[in-house]
């Protein structure tokens, strides 16, 4: 399991960095510092958007599938399937969309691959890739699931023993929030293959296109997209429940009756989220509108505030070491919970109604992905190599250096919605001029921060590399 | 696995994996031909520039289709005030000037009739077939709406119905056209609206939405199911 994780964090790190360059590239053309044909702009956008989830979801997998080895014995096979999988399916989607010209974004909504300009085959071959990587990563979360299933009763990997008051036998937090996660990321993965079924059935019937209902394809393809992007983060929370206790020198959480509540409800709740995605949808009935509303206000609670909590709980008046893992989770979590604060903000239908189409929701989503989702990822690989033998004492302010520079980075998107800058425009006409120039900030910031990140993967991959040739271990 | 076994299947089975339909012509440039109307030979362009246009293609030969169907467009145009010019093109080679002006005169209309010696690359653009069965054309009823950049902003292939006529004219002026291929009722439409009382009904389609927790369960039951008795 040790040589196959080190093979991901290479694999991983290099696809990572790979994908933010298409990023700065990005906010440099919409800066209009370089000329970035605006096709090839929204190529680009579809690409980083894909690849990073692409990559950083099984990044988040193959950390909590190393440290499930400490409870169970996870069978390597659905990790390497997922591996296989996953390197197949980003191939294939650099392919459709630098030879295909796919330039739809991620979630390719229905109908749009018909309206666009994009060779006709890559869309079918896009909706492949995609079938490939959920194909993947389905039988690695069903993998993983059945090894804890295999030790833990349904019941009591859910917790639900301590829900009810009964504190023994313990199930640790770290399965618990697996095990929910994982319930979580199947729902999603089941919503893509009907998502992919229906795609299929339009295309065969071909003769009538149109054929399918609109509403329903949105629905189905955020209850999948905005669903795994979730899930992705509570991955790398259970690596914090899991490793953050021994920084302070302290035993490992247990799980507590509203530990038991948030995580429980965490599968219920994301599920109706996915509503604030339709807002601008008047078909879509107000009721479920304040459905999504209600339910986007509510998981937070459970996830952020009790892990935000929890943690403060563990570093006050502790003697933490903070070397580089550390600093990667105690900062992850603390811009989790200011990237939420901007999705709740824009998960208001009044606020959502003029921030919808804005920079802002770039501005959220990249505060708890970049500085959240992929600082708990480091703090992991962290960890990681640091068991391998490598110490990472002395690079401990390297998390810092990266947060003040990837504020800045984002700054720019949450300053550019504020002033309602438009987001998906290759370039910024003159009534939105402030773009531009924060663009152009944003690049620069952008530009340190992959710098920085790239001297982390240096020193993180040639680690790694010693893993994957060390046979002895 | 299956999926992507479904896919390829898929692939093989569609003769061209291409939208021929409305779609693939929404904003596509049609070529600046030339063409000789009753008022004088001018370009496309000019014409378009001064008033959208929405453009029909007929011969005058025909026995009697293209005739009713003219007529029908043309009584419901009489009572309605338009912003754009309609011009009806021949795409027969025998059709003359003078075949045109016959055409209008019993239509009675001031529409534009013209004919082009450059109408198959219009035509090809446009993707107006046609084939000729004895001296006569079978061809589909098409209308095409151009905006002032010579673009497509509508294209209706077999015309059933002046009821479209309003939606072309919102596309024209660039307005918002809700509209549904489901119109009729559709399986997998999440909503049925009933017009007359104005409710809206859960459908089917919104069902589909409940599989993947539904199915989550089972996938999860089995999981468990399996991996307690492999253990056990």
């Amino acid at each position: 399991m040790k040589r196959i994780t080190a093979l991901w964090i290479i694999t991983g790190l290099i696809i990572f960095q790979l994908m933010v360059i298409f990023g700065i590239l990005m906010r440099l053309g919409q800066a209009g510092l370089i000329n970035v044909d605006p096709l090839r702009h929204f190529q680009i956008l579809t690409l980083h958007g894909l690849g990073m989830v692409g990559i950083l979801f099984p990044l988040a997998m193959a950390g909590v599938n190393y440290f499930l080895t400490r409870y169970v014995n996870s069978p390597l096979w659905p990790n390497a399937t997922g591996y296989l999988f996953t390197v197949i399916g980003i191939v294939l989607i650099l392919f459709t969309v630098f030879i295909g010209g796919l330039h739809t974004g991620w979630y390719f909504l229905y109908p749009l691959p018909y309206f666009a300009r994009t060779e006709q085959w890559a869309t079918i071959l896009f909706l492949i890739s995609i079938a490939i990587l959920g194909t993947g990563w389905f039988i690695w979360s069903a993998g993983m699931l059945g090894s804890i299933l295999k030790r833990y009763p349904l019941f009591r990997a859910l917790g639900w023993h301590h829900i009810a008051g009964i504190t023994e036998p313990n199930t640790p937090p770290f399965i618990l929030i697996l095990t929910t996660t994982l319930i979580g990321v199947i729902t999603c993965l089941i919503a893509g293959v009907a998502l992919i079924i229906l795609w299929i059935m339009e295309i065969i019937n071909m003769g009538n296109p149109g054929w399918l209902d609109p509403l329903l394809m949105k629905n189905l393809t955020f209850l999948f997209g905005h669903t795994l992007v979730n899930e992705m983060l509570y991955l790398g929370v259970a690596s914090v429940y899991e490793l953050f206790p021994s920084f302070a020198d302290k035993p490992p959480y247990r799980t507590k009756s509203y530990v038991a509540i948030a995580w429980n409800l965490i599968p219920l709740v994301v599920l109706f989220a996915y509503f604030h995605h339709l807002y601008m949808d008047f078909v879509q009935p107000l009721t479920f509108q304040f459905i999504g509303q209600i339910a986007s206000w509510i998981a937070p609670i459970p996830a952020v505030a009790v892990t935000l909590f929890t943690v403060l709980n563990t570093v006050y008046g502790s003697r933490v070491r903070w070397d580089m893992s550390v600093s990667f989770f105690f900062l992850g979590i603390l811009f989790w919970m200011i990237g939420g604060v901007g999705a709740i903000l824009d998960a208001t239908i009044a606020n959502n109604f003029i921030l919808h189409n804005t920079l802002w929701v770039p501005a959220h989503f990249h505060t708890y992905n970049l500085l959240g989702n992929v600082f708990f990822t480091c703090g992991y690989i962290s960890y990681f190599i640091a068991e391998g033998g490598v110490n990472s004492r002395g690079m401990s302010w390297l998390p810092f250096l990266i947060s003040i520079f990837g504020f800045g980075f984002i700054l720019m998107f949450y300053i550019s919605g504020a002033y309602s800058v438009p987001r998906r425009y290759n370039f910024y006409p003159d009534i939105v001029s402030t773009g531009r120039l924060l663009a152009g900030w944003g690049a620069i910031f952008a530009t340190f921060v992959f710098i920085l990140f790239a001297l982390f993967s240096v020193y993180v991959i040639s680690a790694s590399i010693k893993i994957l040739w060390d046979r002895g271990k | 696995m299956i999926i992507i076994i479904f896919m390829f299947l898929a692939i093989l089975t569609s003769d061209a994996f291409c939208y021929t339909e409305e779609y693939a012509y929404i904003n596509k440039n049609v070529p600046d031909i030339s063409i000789d109307s009753l008022e004088g030979s001018f370009r496309l362009s000019e014409i378009v520039s001064k008033k959208p246009v929405l453009m029909t293609f007929i011969y005058t030969r025909c026995p009697q289709a293209c005739y009713v169907y003219l007529n029908r467009l043309s009584e419901f145009f009489k009572k309605r005030e338009i912003f754009y010019n309609v011009a009806v093109m021949s795409f027969d080679p025998r059709d003359s000037l003078d075949d045109m002006g016959k055409l209008r005169q019993i239509l009675a209309t001031n529409w534009i009739f013209g004919i082009s010696k450059d109408i198959e690359a219009l035509l090809r653009e446009v993707g107006f077939e046609y084939k000729e069965v004895d001296g006569n054309y079978d061809h589909p009823f098409l209308l095409v709406a151009l905006d002032r950049d010579l673009k497509i902003v509508r294209r209706v292939k077999d015309f059933d119905g002046i009821e479209i006529i309003p939606q072309i004219e919102k596309d024209l002026r660039g307005e918002f056209t809700p509209r549904s291929k489901f119109q009729k009722g559709g399986f997998l439409s999440c909503f049925r609206y009933d017009p007359a009382t104005g409710d809206l009904r859960i459908s089917w389609g919104y069902l589909l939405i409940l599989i993947p927790p539904i199915l989550t369960s089972l996938v999860v039951g089995v999981i468990s199911v399996l991996s307690r008795s492999l253990h056990g």
